[in-house]
C-alpha cells in the first residue's frame, strides 16, 4: 500500500468533515444545554 | 520456505500459508457461533428491555446480560482478531507462520475459557454482569476461565509478533515498512498486551479472593478492572481501521493518503488510549476530581485525535480512488456511484459512519465529567457503546467476512442478494437501537435495571415522561432489525461454508 498523496483532492469528504464538525458543536452544546436545565445555578 | 506450505488465491492472488488458513479457519469460526449465541442473549435482553413484552424474570435477564456482555464484548471480536491476525502476519506479507503449535494452544485455551465462562453463567453461578464488580463474586471457575481465556489471547499476540519477526527476517514483503493494515493490527496487539496484563493482574487477585485466600479491595478492582476493560474495547477500535483499510482497498482500490500521518495516528492509541480508561469511572467517588479530570479531559483527547484522523482519511482515500475512476462530478458523485452492492462496501461505509456520528461523538460528550455525571448510570451510555462496537467494530469485520470466505474458505459467499441487504439491516437496526438507547437514557431510564416499570415492585412508584416509550419502542424497532441482519449475517456465513461454490 504506497501513498497517494500527490496533490490528491477530496472535497466531498472534507464538506462531511464539515456537517461532521457541525454536528458535534450542535450536540456538544445540547447536553450541556440539558445538564445545565438539571443542574441550575442560582 | 516449503513452498508446498502455500497455495494461491486464485481471486486475490494473495499467497496463503496452509497450517495459518487452518488456524485462521478455526478462530473465525468460533467467532462466528459466539455472535450467535450472543445474538440470541441479545434477544433476550432487547425483548426484556421492552415494557410491552418483558420476556424474562430477574435472575434470567441478568444471566443473559452477563452473557451477552463476554459472547459478544469480549469472545466474537476477539477469536475474530485473533483470525486477523493470522491473516495480517502471514497472507498481507506473503509470510509463514511462527510458532504454530503456540497458535493451536491460543485457540484451545481460549475455547476452554469461553466454555468455562459460559457454563457458569448459564448455570446461575456467575450472576456478575460483564464488570463482575466486587462484592458480586462468581465462581472460582469463572475467573479461571475468564484466565485462561487471556492467556490464550496473549499467545496468540506472541505468535503474532513472532511471525512479523520472521517475515522481516525472512524479507518476504517488499517494502521496507510492514503494510498499513499490518502496522495497524500490530498496534491493537500492542494494546492487546497491556490489556492482557491488567486481565491478569485483576483477575487472579479475583480468583483468589473466590476462593477466600485473600480480601478484595473494590476501589482497587475497579480501577485495574478497567485497565482491561477500556482498552479491550481499544484493541477492537484499531483492528476495526485496519479493517477499514483492507476493506477500502479490496473494494475500491484504495491507497492511504498519507501513511505516515495514518501510522502516527494509530501510535496515538498505543500510547494514551491506556491512560484514558478513567472515564469509565468519573462518577466513581473514590478517585479525585483533578486527576479524573487530567486524565479525561487532556488524555482521552489525544486518542480521540487519532480517531478522528483514520475517520476522515479513510473517506479520502476512498474519494480520491473513486474520482481517478471517473467520478468527478460535483462533490459527492464518487459516493452516489460507489458500489452499494458490494455487502463488504456498505458495512465498511456504515461502520465508519455510525463509528465516528453516533459513537464518537456521543463518546466524547459522555466522556466529559460534567456531562457524564447525570449521563453514567443511564441508557445513554449503552447506546453510545453499542454505536461503537455493534455498528463500528462488528459492523467492519462482518464486512471483511464477504473477502475471507473465498480467500480462506476457498467458498463463493451463497446467497449473495441476503448478503447485500444484511450490513444495512444491522446498520440501520444498530442506529435506530443506539438512537433510542441514548435518547431514552436522557429521560434517566437507567441503564442496566431489569424491569424499568414497576422497579420490581418497589414501593416507592415512579411515572416516566411518556416520551419514554417512544424511544423504547425506536430502540425495540432497531434491536429485532439488527438482530435479523446478524442472523442474516451468521446464515450466509454457515451456508457458503457448508455449500457454497468450491473455488480454485
Amino acid at each position: 500500500m504506497s501513498d497517494n498523496n500527490e496533490g490528491f483532492g477530496a472535497p466531498g469528504t472534507f464538506a462531511i468533515a464539515i456537517i461532521f464538525l457541525a454536528t458535534f458543536i450542535i450536540l456538544y452544546f445540547l447536553n450541556y444545554k440539558y445538564l445545565a436545565s438539571i443542574w441550575e445555578l442560582r | 520456505m516449503a513452498v508446498q506450505d502455500f497455495r494461491t488465491c486464485s481471486i486475490t492472488g494473495l499467497k496463503v500459508h496452509l497450517p495459518a488458513q487452518n488456524l485462521i479457519i478455526v478462530n473465525a469460526v468460533a467467532a462466528v457461533v459466539l455472535l450467535l449465541i450472543g445474538g440470541l442473549a441479545a434477544a433476550g435482553v432487547a425483548l426484556t428491555r421492552l415494557p410491552a413484552v418483558h420476556l424474562l424474570p430477574a435472575d434470567w435477564f441478568y444471566r443473559f446480560l452477563t452473557l451477552h456482555g463476554i459472547a459478544m464484548l469480549i469472545a466474537w471480536i476477539i477469536f475474530f482478531e485473533m483470525a486477523g491476525l493470522y491473516l495480517g502476519a502471514t497472507v498481507l506479507l506473503n509470510a509463514r507462520i511462527a510458532a504454530p503449535k503456540m497458535a493451536w494452544l491460543q485457540f484451545i485455551l481460549m475455547l476452554v475459557g469461553t466454555l468455562l465462562i459460559a457454563a457458569m453463567i448459564l448455570t446461575g453461578q456467575a450472576d456478575v454482569l460483564f464488570t463482575s464488580y466486587p462484592p458480586l463474586k462468581a465462581s472460582p471457575i469463572y475467573y479461571l476461565g475468564v484466565i485462561l481465556f487471556a492467556v490464550g489471547a496473549l499467545i496468540g499476540c506472541f505468535v503474532f509478533f513472532g511471525t512479523l519477526a520472521k517475515a522481516r527476517k525472512e524479507g518476504t514483503y517488499p517494502h521496507g515498512s510492514f503494510p498499513l493494515v499490518t502496522f495497524g493490527l500490530a498496534c491493537a496487539a500492542i494494546i492487546a498486551v497491556v490489556t492482557l496484563l491488567h486481565g491478569a493482574a485483576i483477575y487472579i487477585p479475583a480468583l483468589l479472593w473466590s476462593l477466600g485466600l485473600i480480601g478484595m479491595d473494590e476501589s482497587t478492582y475497579r480501577l485495574v478492572w478497567w485497565g482491561l476493560g477500556h482498552p479491550s474495547q481499544q484493541i477492537n477500535v484499531a483492528a476495526m481501521i485496519s479493517v477499514w483499510y483492507l476493506l477500502g482497498t479490496l473494494t475500491v482500490s484504495m491507497k492511504p493518503i498519507n501513511q505516515k500521518l495514518c501510522r502516527t495516528a494509530f501510535v496515538l492509541y498505543v500510547l494514551f488510549i491506556n491512560v484514558a480508561s478513567e472515564h469509565h469511572i468519573l462518577v466513581d467517588p473514590v478517585f479525585s476530581s483533578a486527576h479524573k479530570i487530567w486524565n479525561t479531559g487532556y488524555v482521552m483527547h489525544l486518542a480521540v485525535l487519532a480517531s478522528m484522523i483514520h475517520a476522515l482519511a479513510v473517506p479520502a482515500g476512498i474519494e480520491v480512488a473513486l474520482r481517478k475512476k471517473g467520478f468527478t462530478s460535483g462533490l459527492f458523485e464518487w459516493l452516489k456511484k460507489a458500489p452499494w452492492s458490494n455487502p463488504a462496501f456498505s458495512a465498511m461505509m456504515l461502520s465508519i459512519f455510525i463509528f465516528g456520528f453516533m459513537g464518537g461523538i456521543t463518546g466524547v460528550i459522555f466522556g466529559s465529567e460534567q456531562v457524564n455525571i447525570t449521563a453514567h448510570n443511564t441508557w445513554r451510555i449503552t447506546g453510545h457503546f453499542h454505536s461503537t462496537v455493534v455498528g463500528g467494530t462488528t459492523l467492519a469485520f462482518m464486512g471483511i467476512t464477504y473477502y475471507v470466505l473465498p480467500l480462506i474458505f476457498r467458498r463463493e459467499v451463497l446467497g449473495m442478494g441476503f448478503a447485500r441487504l444484511q450490513p444495512w439491516f444491522f446498520g440501520i437496526g444498530t442506529i435506530l437501537m443506539g438512537g433510542g438507547m441514548m435518547l431514552a437514557g436522557a429521560y434517566g431510564v437507567p441503564r442496566r435495571h431489569w424491569d424499568i416499570v414497576n422497579f420490581g415492585g418497589s414501593p416507592f412508584s415512579f411515572a416516566w415522561d411518556p416520551t419514554v416509550y417512544m424511544w423504547l419502542g425506536v430502540f425495540g424497532i432497531g434491536a429485532l432489525l439488527a438482530i435479523l441482519g446478524g442472523a442474516i449475517y451468521v446464515l450466509v456465513t454457515v451456508l457458503t461454508i457448508f455449500f457454497g461454490k468450491k473455488l480454485a
